[in-house]
């Protein structure tokens, strides 16, 4: 065993100790051998969480080495194991499992299509030659953590001299994590780190839709959006659009159900989840804007007063409001150089932009039909949402608004943008949109799932929306 | 009919009443058990479609797996490497690394001579490589400069001396 191999699997460990820690805090998992079947959700919440306090922490000026990885650990344990004995144990799935022999054969396939195309990327992965696919990885989210970690935390000089230094850190401050654990500057262990990521986020979804949704519709689904080209070789890309992608779909499947359950545990899941997005990159933080007022107003739409509740999400947006700081103190942008936000406020602007508008349209609605996988996902996910509306109105409006206003926010960032149209949304568009097909394709089996419960149905819109 | 509005509607009779329910009652059982019935059957043709789209793709994935299995995995400092190869020759990055102390101010200069493609590759490539080296772009304020493609009698500096890191490609130490 090397200390590269001693790195990585330390790195791993203390992940999965936060995120079990934080899954034990919220009353997800106890002590028991069934909770090894949230390690997905727990290294993907571990990530989040370990990224938001070594982001917050490398602002404050500390930095991102073992020792303090390791005291983030010890706290958060410390911290969940106060919280979960406050709180109560997880509670049961309301599914009964699907014993028919074709939903056997059908759940079946698809996990072992999930276990082959994982364990492919994973086997490519350790080859490490993936980290320099993308410019950008050597241009500035590698040179970012490689900065961090010989300066031993933020340096605003040397991030001056990068490109987009207004990029937040997340990203780059679990690479330079990672640096520090394998001891040394290895930028082709990255493809590793991002693809058991990606892996953990795959296990994450069935066991967060496990409580709605049976697996032979959960299981396909997530193989036809793990076998999509873009989606499987971006499992060992070391950009942050993946990380990005995993924790929004992840705290909207959170959200949706806290609509239904109520139970505020998913809400602080979501909130771990959406300040990482937030912390990883803007459009996580317009996306997580997003979540936060499409869930408070189906909150307050099924639920009254208590769908205020919701009005929690806003600490993830909230969260790169001290990154702001940061770089405005520094004299660095704190804002992006593509585009100008004010800019959607100006109307001669964006009446003269018009044609990019168009372009950025078109392009949303038809790049998907340019790849076989992605247009049948597109077209099965179009075709649910249709469907499932009758039998789970609310929870599909919600899911449809933020497909909408998220589609409709990324639009117009090329609207404004600076950058010539067809270089920007080739470049960009390409990467960010997978965000809302991947948000979709998990959303999908929860719908479905809720639509096939018998009568009536217990969706919190029967309940208390609709007459 | 809404109290405190002041409208009211005739009162129904009860068996308009109970007709009306029913109808809505029917209306409402008949739309409940057939939209279930709908989404059953929209999920498994959802199901099959999706497993069907999959295995045009799958045994791709599965062989490009079993050929990384298969070949020897690279020793960690190769694999840091090599991938910069489609940018600049790798052995010019170790050597630039070996030569410019690491805590001393480096500087690019990308020439023409034979032409160069990219030259903000080029750059990005030696950037991603040499810290903690620091890099500036005043040739002039450097300790060292990497000069690409480019002669050394070009850079406007007094030169100290020069070390060849790969063709084409020098190190060359500013004199103070």
């Amino acid at each position: 065993v090397t200390r590269v191999d001693a790195g990585l699997l330390a790195n791993a460990l203390v992940v999965l100790v936060i995120g079990y820690a934080a899954l034990y805090g919220l009353g997800f998992a106890r002590p028991r051998p069934g909770a090894l079947w949230l390690v997905g959700l727990a290294y993907l919440v571990g990530w989040s969480l370990l990224g938001s306090v070594l982001s917050l922490g490398l602002i404050l000026g500390l930095d991102a080495r073992v020792r303090t990885v390791v005291v983030v650990t010890a706290l958060c344990v410390i911290a969940g194991i106060l919280l979960g004995r406050r709180t109560a144990g997880p509670a049961p799935s309301p599914r009964a499992s699907e014993r028919h022999p074709l939903a056997l054969a059908a759940a079946g396939l698809g996990a072992a299509i999930l276990l082959v195309a994982c364990a492919s990327a994973l086997a490519l992965s350790v080859k490490g030659a993936g980290y320099a696919e993308y410019i950008d990885n050597v241009t500035f989210w590698i040179p970012k953590a490689e900065s961090i970690f010989y300066s031993r935390g933020l340096d605003p000089v040397a991030l001056a001299k990068l490109i987009h230094p207004e990029y937040p850190p997340l990203v780059p401050a679990m690479n330079a994590a990672t640096f520090h654990f394998v001891g040394g500057f290895h930028p082709s262990l990255l493809p590793f780190q991002m693809t058991l990521l990606g892996i953990a986020f795959v296990l994450a979804v069935p066991a967060l839709l496990d409580r709605y949704a049976p697996r032979w519709i959960t299981l396909p689904t997530l193989a036809l959006l793990v076998t999509t080209p873009w989606f499987w070789w971006r499992f060992q890309s070391p950009l942050a659009d993946q990380p990005v992608a995993y924790t929004v779909a992840t705290a909207a499947l959170c959200c949706l159900i806290w609509l239904v359950e109520q139970r505020h545990a998913w809400l602080a899941l979501a909130v771990v989840l959406l300040a990482a997005a937030s912390l990883t990159k803007l459009e996580g933080s317009m996306l997580s804007l997003l979540m936060l007022v499409v869930v408070l107003a189906a909150g307050l739409v099924l639920h009254g007063r208590a769908g205020w509740r919701a009005a929690w999400l806003a600490l993830a947006p909230a969260a790169l409001l001290p990154w702001h700081f940061w770089l405005t103190h520094h004299g660095l942008p704190a804002s992006a150089e593509d585009y100008d936000a004010s800019d959607l406020l100006r109307p001669g602007l964006l009446a003269d932009r018009i044609h990019r508008l168009d372009a950025a349209i078109r392009w949303m609605l038809e790049s998907p039909f340019h790849q076989p996988q992605t247009a049948v996902l597109v077209v099965v996910t179009t075709l649910v949402l249709v469907v499932v509306a009758i039998r789970a109105p609310a929870l599909t409006a919600t899911a449809v608004a933020w497909f909408l206003l998220a589609s409709a926010g990324l639009a117009s960032v090329y609207w404004i943008g600076r950058l010539e149209i067809d270089f920007y949304l080739g470049t960009s568009m390409s990467r960010v949109g997978t965000s809302i097909i991947i948000t979709a394709a998990c959303v999908m089996p929860l719908l479905l799932g809720r639509a096939l419960e018998p009568d009536p149905p217990a969706d919190g819109a029967a309940a208390t929306a609709a007459p | 009919m809404v109290g405190g509005s002041g409208v009211r509607l005739p009162p129904m009779s009860a068996g308009q009443a109970e007709g009306v329910g029913t109808a809505a009652h029917r209306v409402a059982g008949f739309v409940r058990k057939w939209s279930r019935t709908a989404a059953l059957a929209v999920a498994i043709v959802v199901v099959v479609a999706e497993l069907a789209a999959t295995f045009g793709v799958i045994g791709d994935y599965a062989r490009f797996g079993w050929r990384s299995v298969r070949t020897p995995t690279p020793l960690v400092r190769d694999a840091d490497l090599d991938p910069l190869a489609q940018f600049v020759p790798t052995s010019a990055l170790v050597h630039a690394a070996q030569t410019i102390p690491s805590g001393a101010t480096y500087a690019i200069v990308v020439g023409n001579d034979p032409p160069v493609e990219l030259p903000g590759d080029v750059r990005a490539a030696f950037r991603f490589w040499l810290p903690p080296r620091r890099y500036t772009e005043r040739a002039a304020d450097a300790d060292w400069i990497i000069a690409f493609h480019k002669s050394s009698e070009g850079l406007g500096v007094k030169v100290a001396r020069e070390i060849g890191l790969s063709p084409y490609v020098n190190a060359v130490e500013v004199e103070r």
